[in-house]
């Protein structure tokens, strides 16, 4: 087949019109073809799906199930942060990150320095856009079929998980933290934190050379979410006494629809990560919501049973199946139904103890994890990524070689004691890195500006922020500014009806 | 006997209701009010239209007490509330009864 400029170029050249070639009267196959023939549109399609829905376990997922987890004075600042972040972390991705993540080894020293982070290089060019997905490091060495899908669906598939780390950490710093600082660290933590973490799993860095596995980020993206959430929290310091003493969350109802997307998004965060629309796709998709239906269940039942008051809660729920996604998706693809289940299991019980009980000693308490991200996501995903260690199955075929054989993983319960070492050498690599990272980062950071608001600021919230709330009420509201009703009929600065409308009952006396 | 109303900032209605019970008081009706005069004026930007929040979110409390302890609960409100603002103001109650035993006056208090 020919490529799509080679084909026009044809139809050029033969004198046809391009357009007219489909219909030409002497029933010659068209000249024009719609994409290359290394491109599979089907493949091409879940891939931008997958994006799609992880994108959308941000925005809103992310930004109304943290939204309606605060106290109602911190909806919009919560809201903001998790737009802004996201926006934030497509325009570094395109520009320098997507290529730190995914491109070609930058080497900086021996060892792990010689493939740690990718050349930073910018995927704007025409030629990035569509020509054909590569992975220097891992489809270009062989070690997976090459894509069928072009650069920009890779791209944009992992810019959402490059943005749902920083979300992610949100819930550990919210409440306190400098509007200015979070906007600088999100953009300087992804390019630092964040590419490093990707490359050394994902862009065949040296713990992926090595054999460290992480499915669809379970180190990269929630084990380094709960690290840096957590130093960071230490770092800004906590919020007021009186918002961490009265912590009560504004609107259940828009936590639920938050973490029902989380839940349905995740088909997309681990179903795409074979890359194909493919047998393990299938595989981690059930496997994501078996866990997490397992863990869910496995949480509510240890509230109804262990806990003080004995009752099954809807937010303890929330946070069992966070617990089953995220521990679950390092190891989607790689294990079985049944790992699936026992990955559920233990690791709803482990975050539950360490929710329940590591988060009373007194270390812990110090430091003020908002909505404790550092044991949904960093032990969840600690757990889920030492457990692929065990319970990964060779039998789980990823890609098939040439001779039928599976290319997939053996954990150490089925005769490969040495994963569960390379997996607790990743995690022991992307804490310390990461943590100090964070500290470094923040520490600088802080020498230009407050990190923390002023208590004056935090007592108000959002308004004293933002000038706006979440749930603005209409008792004395008299527009004073611009476009104000006043003003609107004549000479609107905002044009817009509902502004006009919303005006309208302060013209009434 | 007196019914004692205070309308404060819900920031420091924390403070008052805590001072109350210390007081010993049975009963009290809370409820969320718009009110103003209690905070300065609050400015809010919506879709480029700044506006003017009068009426801000505060707590008015009621309490129905013996004439003998009025004076006593406004001063207990009124110091507990000091950092924070807001208003009380008593007025007489010519009857209360106790709709479960049928009790009046300071009896049902």
């Amino acid at each position: 087949m020919l490529t799509k400029r080679q084909g026009n170029a044809q139809a050029r050249s033969s004198g046809e019109n391009p357009r007219l070639g489909r219909t030409s009267p002497n029933g010659r196959h068209s000249p024009v073809i719609p994409y290359p023939s290394w491109l599979n549109s089907g493949d091409n399609t879940w891939q931008l799906v997958a994006a799609t829905l992880v994108g959308l376990m941000s925005i809103p997922g992310i930004a109304i199930l943290y939204g309606g987890l605060v106290q109602r004075k911190w909806v919009v600042n919560t809201m903001l942060m998790a737009f802004t972040a996201f926006a934030i972390v497509l325009v570094a991705w395109v520009l320098y990150e997507f290529q730190m993540s995914f491109g070609t080894p930058l080497h900086l020293g021996p060892g792990i320095l010689h493939s740690a982070v990718g050349e930073p290089k910018s995927i704007l060019s025409p030629k990035s856009e569509i020509g054909q997905a590569n992975i220097p490091l891992v489809s270009g060495a062989g070690l997976m079929p090459a894509f069928r899908f072009p650069e920009s669906s890779l791209a944009y598939f992992q810019f959402v998980f490059a943005a749902i780390t920083p979300l992610l950490f949100l819930g550990s710093v919210l409440g306190r933290m400098s509007f200015k600082a979070w906007m600088l660290f999100v953009l300087i933590w992804s390019g630092v934190v964040y590419s490093v973490n990707a490359f050394l799993l994902w862009g065949g860095g040296w713990w992926a050379q090595l054999g460290a596995i992480d499915y669809s980020g379970g180190y990269v993206i929630h084990l380094a979410a709960g690290t840096s959430g957590f130093v960071a929290a230490a770092v800004i310091g906590p919020r007021l006494a009186r918002d961490r003493a009265k912590a009560v969350p504004n609107n259940l109802p828009m936590v639920a629809t938050g973490a029902g997307l989380l839940w349905l998004g995740w088909n997309g965060f681990n179903g795409g990560d074979e890359y194909f629309g493919g047998q393990n796709a299938s595989a981690a998709v059930i496997n994501t919501n078996l866990c997490t239906a397992v863990a869910l269940l496995t949480w509510l039942l240890l509230d109804m049973f262990l806990s003080k008051q004995r009752k099954p809660a809807f937010l303890g729920a929330v946070n069992g199946m966070i617990v089953g996604l995220v521990a679950i998706t390092p190891a989607a693809g790689f294990v079985s139904g049944v790992g699936a289940i026992l990955i559920g299991v233990i690791a709803s019980a482990i975050v539950w103890a360490s929710w329940t009980y590591f988060s009373r000693v007194s270390f812990m308490k110090k430091v003020d994890d908002a909505l404790g991200v550092f044991h949904t996501h960093g032990v969840a995903g600690l757990v889920g990524g030492l457990l692929v260690g065990l319970f990964a199955d060779p039998a789980m075929a990823i890609y098939y070689n040439k001779d039928g054989s599976a290319v997939s993983v053996a954990g150490l319960f089925n005769g490969h004691p040495k994963q569960l070492a390379l997996q607790a050498g990743a995690a022991a690599t992307i804490i310390v890195w990461d943590g100090l990272m964070t500290f470094v980062i923040l520490k600088v950071l802080g020498l230009f500006m407050n990190l923390r608001l002023p208590d004056e600021v935090l007592e108000v919230g959002d308004v004293a922020i933002h000038d706006e709330e979440g749930y603005p009420s209409e008792e004395g509201l008299i527009a004073v500014g611009a476009g104000s009703s006043t003003s609107a009929s004549t000479s609107a600065p905002t044009p817009s009806p509902v502004a006009e409308r919303s005006a309208e009952p302060a013209a009434e006396p | 006997m007196r019914l004692i109303t205070a309308v404060l900032p819900t920031a420091g209605f924390e403070r008052v209701h805590e001072a109350l019970r210390t007081l010993g008081i049975p009963g009290m009706t809370v409820s969320t009010v718009f009110a103003q005069g209690v905070r300065p004026p609050q400015y809010e930007v919506y879709r480029g239209v700044r506006r003017r929040i009068d009426f801000l979110p505060a707590v008015r409390v009621d309490i129905v007490a013996a004439e003998s302890d009025a004076e006593d609960v406004v001063h207990v409100i009124a110091v507990a509330a000091a950092g924070v603002g807001g208003a009380v103001w008593v007025q007489p109650v010519e009857r209360v009864v106790r709709i479960r035993t049928g009790e009046r006056g300071e009896s049902a208090l």
